[in-house]
């Protein structure tokens, strides 16, 4: 290699070059060529299958080892794979997995089939009681399906007989019954469900772990809880709720803390574990007693409240009852108002009746109750009342009487009383056709006014007229005078009863005259003992003293030729009952 | 009250369960050897003025077929083994059952039942391998279940060796 650098050294630099590749080509050509070859496999690289089948068990194992992401790769092409084999023959794909699926199935289906069963039967048997029919009321109340509710209430259980055995030797340590179950040997039972375990485990239990943990025998569950030093069997009626597996637990747990050294250093004394007595009683449940006291305590509340609101309507209905009762009895005695029906429906009162239009108003006399106006809904149809005091108040209504006229009523006639004009007496005779309730008038005790003030003219004219004469200085009543004064006596009566008829009273005043002759001291003596001489007179004939006034008249007003030796009589007549008021 | 749990265990057929039927409390049926492989039974002895409750596991017999479960055997007190004179065979396999029951339980009390005393002539165990058995402690009890010989004995000897211990 020197000598060929030296040769270089004295030559061109491209000569060198050249003579340096001829140099290479000789040496390294069939390394060269080898390395070309290589080149060019690795290039179109085809990896050897048979190498390939050498590593790639390996390979997989290890990618598999690293993370899932040969799995994720392989996942499409494998379900790809399932799925043409499936469209291709799917017999060679249900024959591969049926070992494995055939018991399942039948397992399930079995389950399935015999879930149904007992829930036919079941609803067979709760469907027609009375329970079932408890039951159906609760599933259409709750919103449950019936087989739910019959579930939770057919899910009850009741714990029959506990067993504490000692582990080791299978030795009963307590044993407690409900009642009279107990029948067989309680040691024996024990050595017996320990030598069960053994045989279970023996002969099924794949691991050390694996223990028998319950056994079904007709209606019974066996279950069993072990603990490090003794074991809890318990013979359950029914099924029981999986939270029992706790009670038995913490039974067991307790046992062992009390128990412990007893537990450990036991050589067939069973003395000792009296005292567990209560924790293996813990266990005798019963969950019907809890359901019961459950809905018992739910059954009392709702009778409570339901017994309550029945009381309460009670209370409210009897209640509205009796005021109602009393408003119908009130309107019932209400004169113009006729009950004809009345009912109570669905706490709304109806009534239908008969009103005068005069009467009082039935809604006014609601309000004086205390039942709500929209309560009730009534119905009145007008009426007249053939009640006096309707047709009277009618008849005072259409007729307008004066005050000096009253009405009666009587079996249907209608009677004035007192006075009133001979106009308004005549339009009363006609009108009191009309008035409802009135089938004939009487006016006999009406007094006409008018006629009875003619009358009372007339009298008067009369009474004033009438002079009384004396003798010269004389105040003594003449003898012939005594018809004069019997007339005069009647006439006043009569004016004072005419009077009376129409509302008035009388005054007369008796005035005493004297004739010019005389002194005026006796005639002044004279005219007034004439005026009381007749006043008298009038007494003595029965006439009442009251309205009558004696006097003598002034004469010095008088004409002479009036003067007289008289006495005469004046009239007023006065409204006794607008004086009155 | 006392209670042991006692083994019974045997070569098949040396008339265990007729042995000790007329002198225990049995509530199980004689399936249960066949199917659980052990029978429950009852047995109180009185011994030196102590009650004791000897429950008794009488465990299927062993054959060429079916060995005697051990697990059945832990936790005893004490343990009966059960020959029958006439069968000389069965012998041998109460002394391996006792070297295999106290491999699995440590030194235990026990006795050792020979059955079927009562058929003499046919007797053909070897009384020399009794009389070394003996020699080395082990108590023997010849025993009859027709007759019901020495069986009260031998429960009340293994009673007595329980409360010893």
């Amino acid at each position: 290699m020197i000598d060929a650098a030296q040769v270089e050294d004295d030559s061109s630099p491209s000569r060198a070059l050249e003579q340096m590749d001829e140099l290479r080509r000789i040496l390294l050509a069939p390394e060269q060529n080898e390395i070309i070859r290589l080149h060019e496999r690795v290039e179109q690289v085809r990896p050897d299958p048979e190498n390939v089948a050498e590593l790639l068990p390996e390979a997989v194992s290890i990618r598999t080892r690293k993370d899932d992401r040969l799995a994720t790769a392989l996942m499409p092409t494998i379900e790809n794979a399932i799925g043409v084999s499936v469209k291709k023959d799917p017999h060679r794909l249900v024959d591969a997995i049926f070992p494995v699926m055939g018991p399942a199935i039948r397992k399930a289906i079995s389950h399935a089939f015999s879930e149904m069963v007992q829930s036919i039967n079941q609803t067979l048997e709760h469907s027609l009681s009375i329970k079932g029919l408890k039951w159906r009321w609760e599933a259409f109340r709750t919103g449950k399906s019936f087989a739910e509710v019959v579930l939770s209430h057919t899910l009850l259980y009741r714990v029959e007989q506990v067993f504490l055995i000692h582990k080791a030797t299978g030795v009963m340590l307590q044993h407690k019954a409900r009642g009279a179950t107990g029948m067989l040997d309680s040691d024996l039972v024990s050595g017996m469900l320990t030598a069960i375990q053994d045989f279970v485990h023996d002969s099924f239990g794949a691991q050390k772990s694996d223990e028998l943990e319950s056994f079904r025998v007709g209606d019974f569950t066996i279950w069993i809880e072990r603990g490090s030093q003794a074991v809890l069997a318990a013979v359950i009626r029914g099924t029981a709720p999986q939270e029992f597996r706790h009670t038995l637990q913490d039974a067991l747990d307790s046992i062992h803390a009390e128990q412990r050294e007893a537990l450990e250093n036991f050589s067939g004394d069973s003395a000792p574990f009296a005292a567990t007595r209560p924790h293996l009683e813990s266990c005798l449940r019963d969950q019907v007693e809890v359901k019961a006291k459950k809905s018992s305590t739910a059954f009392w509340m709702a009778a409570t409240i339901v017994l309550l609101a029945v009381g309460l309507w009670l209370f409210f209905y009897v209640r509205g009852g009796l005021r109602w009762s009393d408003y119908i009895a009130s309107l019932k005695a209400e004169p113009g108002l006729v009950v004809v029906s009345e009912d109570r429906r669905w706490g709304t009162f109806y009534v239908t009746g008969l009103r005068d239009p005069l009467a009082r108003d039935p809604a006014e006399m609601l309000k004086s109750t205390r039942i709500a106006a929209q309560d009730v809904v009534s119905r009145w149809e007008h009426y007249q009342a053939a009640d006096p005091r309707f047709i009277i108040a009618r008849a005072s209504r259409l007729l307008e009487p004066p005050q000096s006229v009253s009405f009666k009523a009587e079996e249907g006639v209608l009677r004035a009383e007192g006075f009133a004009s001979r106009e308004w007496i005549a339009q009363a005779q006609k009108l009191a056709a009309f008035i409802p309730g009135v089938a004939a008038f009487d006016a006999r005790s009406l007094i006409d006014a008018d006629s009875a003030r003619q009358e009372f003219e007339g009298v008067r004219q009369r009474v004033e007229n009438r002079l009384i004469k004396f003798e010269t200085g004389s105040a003594e009543i003449l003898e012939d005078q005594a018809p004069v004064l019997d007339e005069l006596a009647s006439d006043i009566e009569r004016l004072r009863a005419l009077a009376q008829s129409i509302g008035s009273e009388v005054r007369i005043s008796i005035s005493g005259y004297t004739d010019p002759t005389g002194t005026e001291a006796i005639n002044a003596t004279l005219r007034r003992q004439r005026a009381e001489n007749i006043f008298s007179a009038l007494i003595s004939r029965g006439i009442n003293p009251l309205g009558l006034s004696a006097s003598p008249a002034d004469v010095a007003t008088l004409p002479r030729a009036s003067q007289d030796r008289k006495v005469n009589l004046v009239v007023t007549l006065s409204d006794a009952a607008s004086r009155n008021r | 009250m006392i209670q042991k749990k006692v083994c019974m265990i045997g070569a098949f057929a040396v008339g265990k369960t007729s042995l000790v039927s007329r002198f225990v409390k049995s509530i199980f049926s004689e399936k249960y050897l066949t199917t659980v492989g052990v029978k429950i039974d009852k047995k109180t002895v009185t011994a030196r003025g102590q009650e004791i409750n000897l429950i008794l596991w009488d465990l299927a017999g062993e054959d060429e077929f079916m060995q005697v479960r051990m697990s059945y055997v832990r936790g005893s007190s004490a343990y009966l083994l059960v020959a029958d004179g006439t069968r000389g065979g069965t012998l041998d396999t109460a002394i391996d059952l006792q070297r295999r029951v106290e491999a699995e339980t440590g030194k235990l009390p026990f006795a050792l039942l020979i059955n079927k005393a009562d058929l003499a002539e046919e007797w053909e165990t070897d009384e020399r391998k009794i009389e070394s058995l003996s020699e080395r402690g082990w108590a023997i009890f010849r025993t009859s279940a027709k007759t019901g010989a020495s069986v009260e004995e031998a429960f009340l000897a293994l009673g007595e060796r329980i409360i010893d211990l």
